[in-house]
């Protein structure tokens, strides 16, 4: 194999492979990149067997080929090149040999047999979604994601087709076990998903790179049954689902909540910051009391002292309390964009569902903790 | 380089280590005279050795050898039934004394405490050693129970200090001598570096504890991390672990096992020894007000092979009455039909308070808070009429000793092994 490529254009394709390629190694050749020469384009592809990553570049090929190299000592060389023009050959027992400038330098390589076979293909029924939409949808949903790894089915975002307002579209759920929150938006097309498919935390992760890494440019997605295929521009992106049951999440969502209250969003976020400076750092656990036209939010820790927070609100009925994690809240709260948020309860048993004033289209949820 | 000292302070800080010589052995012999200055082992009840007296150590009886084996080697040894009132007794006896000297005691086990004697010799008109001397002969004379003492700059040193000389040892290292301690310490004898750690080390060609300490410190933090940059300060005399002078009131995990003779073949028997065990566990964790959302289970069988399973529950709870259907559905990991068992053990890991309980989403908060209620009305009628006077029906299959909190010595149901 050699070729001549810029750097810049070498620096975008291993950009990407930087945070795909493992650092616990336990196959040596997931730390290398793959890189592949056909007549006119180089391709450079990692993976650690959960995410992959494959990028299409224009090159000047003499001879194809391919090889596969560290991708984190590659990336820091070629960053450090004097010159914008790059000469990559291949020499026996897989050694690549970089030429840049008055700089050469001389780095051990692997067989490219090595490398796992991925499939990039993109099957027909790909939709392409605009990238706002994925990167609000994962916004929205990510927080809720569980990080216990003996709960492996949680630790993702469980995705599903499902017609939003009459049109095709599409939702993102994910939960801990404690919380849950869903946002659904509508898609160009409809998608094929004939039942749902939990991506990876680290999938979600490398998707919203993606989505977030500049230009108009819609991302298009295609899931089969084991993996989902995510391509924008030269980059193509490939990550194993889950392959687990995700909690049947629907049937916990109250249908009959007696008790609403309506806040300022704003206002609630600093009452809920403040009360947490006193809130143990392990649990954030407050009480929050409702009662007609008003809110308090008072918890007491032992080690710091106590805090008494009170904030309007809009709420007609019997004053009660509940014990809630203040983070679970904040979290939420946050990604809402409207200025009022909408709670809607039961009692102190029973999740507390959360709403937006106006986006139909998201739901959260909160489950007490005991007092 | 090699004789160069690692500080030239004498004593920055001052931490003592008490380490009791055979603990179970030796309140054994104090309790009854007459064992004295005779070979004898404790664990009768378990058939394996859990303390073996000084003399016995001496005819080469080790713990956790099999009591057969010991038989074998000595003839004349004398093998007795484990009695945890009295060691608890005297462990708290120990404590007691060392904090005459002073108050910052830390019971660190039931046979080993740390007490930071930093600016006591003005109180005591002593120097560091001679308290210590002092301490371990008030032990003596008091307790009759021999304990090994080491004195040195951090926890850390200390203990590598009153494991130095044994039995009835008295080892003191001043900052200016550290070195020398540690070049006669092999890395497997440093407090927290086990066979892996060890092992690892040696890759590195790091044989002595002063081969690690002459490292540059980023070197133990890239191999070991957090835990590696604490060993390294505490190993040269600057403290990273405080003695904890507060009595036990937190709980990192909550353990009950149980050996029972003879072992047992009976899957309803062996159930319900550990639905014991979990009833005893369960207890101890409410009497402190925590509630457990991660258990291991583990049966033992005759050859002494065991197996252990991890439950964790979807949400924290502190009543067996939520564990035991998830127990049962998940025996047969443990049990299986032929063997003998011949003990069953539980253990409550991640510990949490019982008040403020998150709930989960997926699970009924009422069915956790009904079983709750449960077991305090347990706790109640226990209070009231004694322990025994109400437990789970799965232990009715424990016979006539259903209602015993000890062991049993002779289960009566069928199939029981002779």
């Amino acid at each position: 194999m050699e070729i001549k490529i810029t750097k810049s254009e070498l620096l975008s394709g291993l950009f990407w492979t930087q945070s795909v390629v493992e650092r616990k190694v336990t196959m040596p050749v997931l730390s290398n990149a793959l890189l592949e020469a056909t007549p006119k384009t180089l391709t450079i592809t990692a993976t650690d067997l959960e995410v992959g990553v494959r990028s299409t570049h224009t090159a000047d090929v003499a001879t194809p080929g391919k090889v596969t190299v560290h991708a984190k000592n590659l990336y820091e060389i070629i960053r450090q090149l004097p010159d914008e023009k790059v000469k990559l050959t291949v020499k026996a027992n897989h050694w690549v040999e970089i030429v840049s400038g008055k700089s050469r330098f001389k780095i051990v390589g692997m067989s490219a047999d090595e490398f796992p076979k991925l499939s990039f293909s993109e099957g027909k029924e790909v939709q392409s979604v605009p990238t706002d939409t994925v990167l609000e949808m994962i916004s929205k949903t990510a927080y809720a994601m569980s990080t216990d790894e003996v709960r492996y089915n949680l630790n993702g975002i469980y995705c599903e087709a499902r017609d939003v307002e009459g049109k095709p579209g599409i939702r993102f759920v994910a939960t801990d076990g404690h919380r849950m929150a869903y946002c659904e938006r509508p898609t160009p097309g409809k998608f094929a998903l004939p039942k749902g498919v939990i991506i990876p935390r680290k999938g979600v992760g490398e998707l919203k790179r993606l989505c977030d890494s500049g230009g108009d440019a819609p991302v298009s997605l295609y899931f089969d049954g084991k993996q989902l295929v995510a391509a924008r521009g030269a980059v193509t992106m490939l990550v194993r689902l889950i392959d687990g049951q995700f909690p049947p999440y629907e049937q916990v969502i109250p249908k009959d909540l007696p008790k609403v209250v309506t806040a300022d969003r704003k206002q609630f976020i600093d009452s809920l910051k403040r009360a947490s400076l006193v809130a143990s750092d392990m649990s954030h656990a407050v009480k929050m009391t409702f009662s007609p036209g008003m809110i308090e939010i008072s918890t007491t820790n032992p080690d710091v002292g106590e805090v008494h927070e009170e904030m309007a609100a809009t709420y007609k009925g019997e004053t009660f309390d509940v014990g809630f994690n203040a983070k679970y809240f904040l979290d939420l709260l946050a990604v809402i964009s409207d200025e009022s948020v909408v709670m809607g309860l039961k009692n102190n048993v029973s999740p507390c569902v959360i709403r937006s004033e106006f986006d139909r289209g998201f739901l959260s949820m909160v489950m007490p903790r005991r007092l | 380089m090699k004789n160069e000292p690692l500080t030239i302070r004498r004593w920055p800080r001052a931490i003592l280590h008490v380490d009791a010589d055979s603990f179970f052995a030796s309140v054994e012999q104090t309790v009854n005279p007459e064992l004295k200055g005779k070979p004898i082992v404790t664990g009768a009840e378990r058939g394996i050795v859990t303390a073996a007296s000084i003399e016995a150590r001496a005819l080469g009886i080790s713990r956790g050898m099999s009591l057969s084996e010991v038989t074998a080697r000595c003839p004349q040894c004398l093998l007795i039934s484990s009695n945890f009132e009295n060691y608890g007794l005297y462990s708290k006896a120990i404590f007691n004394i060392l904090r005459r000297y002073t108050p910052d005691v830390e019971e660190y086990s039931i046979d080993e405490a740390f007490a930071d004697l930093t600016g006591t010799r003005r109180m005591h008109h002593k120097s560091y050693i001679d308290i210590a001397h002092d301490i371990q002969n008030t032990i003596h004379t008091e307790l009759d129970i021999p304990v090994s003492v080491g004195v040195s700059l951090s926890k850390s040193l200390a203990k590598l200090c009153s494991k130095f000389r044994k039995p009835r040892g008295m080892t003191c290292v001043p900052g200016y001598l550290i070195h020398e301690l540690l070049a006669r310490t092999p890395v497997g004898s440093i407090w927290g570096v086990g066979h892996n750690t060890e092992a690892l080390l040696k890759k590195h060609s790091i044989k002595t504890a002063l081969d690690f300490v002459r490292r540059p410190l980023y070197f133990a933090e890239e191999l070991l991390g957090k835990v590696g940059v604490d060993l390294w300060q505490e190993l040269r005399g600057d403290v990273r672990y405080g003695v904890d002078a507060s009595a036990k009131q937190t709980y990192g995990s909550i353990s009950r096992t149980r050996t029972f003779t003879p072992p047992s073949s009976s899957r309803d028997y062996v159930f319900a020894q550990l639905i014991r065990n979990l009833e005893y566990a369960m207890a101890k964790a409410r009497r402190f007000g925590l509630a457990t959302s991660r258990l291991t289970v583990y049966a033992k069988q005759q050859n002494f092979r065991s197996t252990a399973i991890e439950l964790q529950l979807s949400q924290p709870s502190s009543s067996p009455l939520d564990v035991t259907a998830l127990l049962r559905e998940h025996f047969h990991h443990i049990f299986k039909e032929g063997h003998f068992y011949r003990a069953t053990g539980v253990t409550l890991h991640q510990l949490t308070p019982q008040s403020g309980t998150q709930f989960s989403l997926f699970e009924d908060p009422m069915r956790s808070l009904k079983a709750e209620s449960a077991a305090q009305a347990m706790d109640s009628i226990t209070a009231q009429f004694g322990p025994g006077s109400v437990f789970l029906a799965e232990r009715l299959h424990l016979g006539c000793h259903a209602t015993s909190n000890k062991a049993s010595p002779l289960p009566t149901l069928e199939k029981i092994a002779v």
